[in-house]
This record gives C-alpha cells, structure tokens and sequence, in this order.
C-alpha cells in the first residue's frame, strides 16, 4: 500500500470515527457522582472508579480513538493513563534528544516488550484484558507509570480531594469499584442503579478491613 | 601487620577449600543468579552503588539500570515430587519504622512460615495488610514490642502503618522454604536437600522471572544457573 493510499484510509477511519463520536445517544444515560473517602492523609488523586457491568456478557464498545503516552524527559506521561478493554495506546518516544527507550510491562493484564526506538518512533499495544499495567523501561532505572484497563469505558480519575464523576452511562444496574494504585485499604464496590437523565450519588469509604 | 597476613591466609585457604559433599544421601544446589539486560543495550559507564534516590533529570549513567548489581532477585526450589519433605520454617523478623525509607524487597518467607513483625518505632502503631491472600491487621502495636503472622499465601505482602508517608516493608512469600533473596551475579546454595525433582524459579518485582526442572542426585553438589530478563516478554510488532 502506497503512502497516498494508507492517507486516504486513515483519513475515511478518522471521518467515520468523528460521526460515530458526534451523533448524539439516543440510549437512556444517566452521571454517577460522589466522593471517596478514607482515613488519614492519602492521595486519592492516584484512585480510579470505575464501573463493572451486572451482565458479563454485555457488549461494551471501547472508545475508537487510541491513547497517547509520552517518554519524554524519561517519564511516562500521563504517570496514571485511564482506558478501556479493547483500547489502544500509542507510545511515543518524544525525547528531544537522541535516547532510546524500551518500553515493557510483565503485569498479568498485559505482558509486552515495545523493543528499543529511538526519538520520533511511537509503538502501538491494544489491551485486552482488565487490571493494572504497571510500565517500565529496561533502560532507565526512574521511568515508572501504570495504565489502569478499564472493564467498560465508564471511568473516572479521583480528583485530589475525593470526587469523581462518570458521565453518559446508560441506564441500568452497574457495580461502582475502586482502585488504588498504591494499596493502602481494600478495594471497595457498591452496586448502583442509573436512571435516565438523573445524576446517582455514591460515595465510597475506603477502609483497612 | 602480621596477623592480618596471617587472617588473610587463612581467608584465603578457606576460600580455595572446595565446599563438603552433600550428607549421605542428601543433595546439594549452588544457584548462579544474573539479571540480564535487554539484548543489544549498551551497558552504564560506570558502575552504579545505589540502587533508589530521587530521581534524576538527566539521562546519565546514574539514571540507567545497573544489572550487573540489580537487587531484590528472588530464588526459590519447589519439590516435583511430594515424597520430598520440606523442613519447617523458623521465624523470621521484619522491623517496621514509617521513619526509615523503605529499601524495596529485603525478606523472603515460605507459606506457613510465621513472620515476627516488630514494631521498632518509638510510637505505638497499628501494622496491617491489605495484599491479595495475605490480609492482616494488628492495631496499636507498643514500640518494641512484634506480632505474629503466618503468611498463608504465595506472593508479594506488603506491610503498611497507619503512617501514610511511610512506604510498605515488603515481604515475598514462595511457596517451598528454599527461598533466598538475592543481588545479580550472586550464588546461592541450598543443602540437606532431598534428592529428586525439583522446579527452580526465579522473580523480581519488574522483571519477568524464569523457571526450570532439575534433577538433583544423592550425594552430589548440582550447579545451576537462572536469571531475570527483559527479553523473555513477548515483542510487540516492530520491536527489536
């Protein structure tokens, strides 16, 4: 395939990925809100909620576009990236200088090894099973960051003091679950029933046992 | 000045002596441990000693990985066979001081082995876990004073207080007694063990782990070599 033509299909893709985006839901959807909360002064600014289907069969489209995560300055950026099961992240090596990067991860939910590439090279892994991958670089001893793989795209990052929000979620009996990336208390779920057009409030209560 | 030549002669006559054969129908393994870089990746310059500080803007030989002294590589034997017996394990102690900086993975434990957690702050604390088969809690524990726990999982505990600045003392716990952690380029020996099967494994908390079955006869000291790498993931389309 010429240049000319892998052009023209990726931009056909990103054309009919912008329509698919743009075309309002008519599905009935409701916001969960609410705040987590745990004893002492932990930084819940590195917490994920996000929501498990009641239906394990339930077919739950990921988001069509891809993630970016930047090398930069020998850090992942974003440290925290937030995505879905069937979602796909790019890993651009944006040094502005000439360091190689090799990008790998051994979690259970994903174990992969980008190889070494030098500035200007990204590389693409899509991820297909739910949990923590915690990323690494074989070469630089300080590069550390996880992506938290979603199980339905209905997720939120907790902000530094405890809230969270998770819009256009279609209506229905959903499970509201957290994560931590530094453990510090069991994770806590509560089941939750949204309603169209109507705002849920959750609040989670983080705790030793 | 003498009698350091002559503690130095006897150092060194010690050293050349090659280690006893195993007990009468026992058997013996010496383990070489090396963590192994990525394949094609130029070494560090110079070497370096530390292994965690703050982190480093540059990109210089202080802020690339050392595997020629990479720590917190853990080793252990399991049994094939389950005529092997596994000798009980003693106690081992963990001292617990939000004050002190964590040094990542230093102690090693086997399922069933009990593990004194020793509150060696000058405050009371409540020492707990929330790891995955390892939960445990223990509130306003004196200073001075330990608790028992027995890990009843295999896997990486990690111990917390209720000082949340204060990182985990982290412990791993395998699933055989013979269990070791160690530094790359290490050597580690397990003796009185039973002849038999055996599966040598080895992990690290970045690092993919290896593992592989050995035989081990009665009478003999077995060598064996296993590493953690980099280069056992899977590659990504385009990586080399």
């Amino acid at each position: 395939m010429d240049r000319a033509t892998a052009c023209f299909i990726s931009i056909v893709f990103w054309f009919a990925g912008s329509v698919v985006a743009a075309v309002p839901t008519t599905q009935p959807a409701g916001t969960i809100v609410g705040k987590v909360t745990a004893a002492g002064d932990v930084p819940l600014s590195e917490m994920v909620v996000y929501l498990q289907p009641t239906d394990p069969a339930a077919k739950l489209p990921p988001p069509p576009h891809p993630v970016q995560v930047s090398q930069k300055g020998a850090r992942f950026a974003p440290a925290l990236t937030i995505i879905c099961v069937g979602q796909t992240v790019n890993f651009l090596n944006d040094e502005d200088k000439m360091v190689e990067h090799n990008v790998f991860s051994n979690a259970p939910a994903k174990r992969f090894d980008l190889g070494m590439y030098p500035p200007g090279q990204s590389r693409s892994v899509t991820f297909d099973k739910p949990g923590p991958v915690f990323l690494y670089c074989s070469i630089h001893r300080y590069m550390d960051g996880v992506i938290f793989v979603s199980p339905t795209p209905f997720h939120s990052r907790v902000m530094p003091d405890g809230t969270y929000r998770i819009e256009n979620v279609p209506a229905g009996k959903w499970i509201v679950t957290t994560w931590q990336r530094r453990r510090r208390f069991k994770e806590d779920t509560e089941p939750v029933m949204v309603a169209d057009g109507q705002p849920a409030t959750i609040n989670l209560e983080l705790r030793r046992k | 000045m003498r009698a350091g030549l002559l503690i130095l002669a006897i150092g060194l006559a010690a050293g050349c002596q090659s280690a006893p054969p195993p007990a009468p129908g026992l058997a013996e393994l010496v383990v070489h441990v090396q963590a192994q870089p990525k394949t094609g990746a130029q070494p560090p310059p110079e070497k370096v000693q530390v292994f965690d500080t703050p982190r480093t803007s540059d990109y210089d030989a202080f802020a690339k990985v050392d595997y020629s002294d990479l720590g917190q590589i853990v080793v252990w034997l399991q049994p094939l066979e389950p005529s092997a017996k596994a000798p009980s394990p003693k106690a081992i102690t963990v001292a617990i001081d939000p004050v002190k900086q964590s040094n990542g993975l230093q102690h090693v434990a086997s399922v069933g082995q009990p593990i004194i957690l020793h509150n060696a702050s000058l405050a009371p604390q409540t020492i707990y876990s929330v790891s995955d088969g390892n939960d445990f809690d223990f509130e306003s524990v004196p200073p001075g004073r330990g608790v028992k726990y027995t890990a009843r999982s295999p896997g990486l505990i990690e111990v917390l207080t209720n000082s949340p600045a204060a990182g985990a003392v982290q412990v791993y716990v395998a699933p055989s007694p013979w269990v070791r952690v160690v530094r790359s380029g290490e050597s580690i020996r397990f003796d009185n063990l039973p002849p038999g099967q055996y599966r040598l494994v080895s992990w690290h908390p970045r690092l993919p782990g290896a593992q592989e079955t050995i035989t081990l006869p009665p009478g003999r000291v077995t060598d064996a070599s296993i590493d953690v790498s980099v280069n056992s993931l899977p590659k990504v389309s385009g990586a080399r």
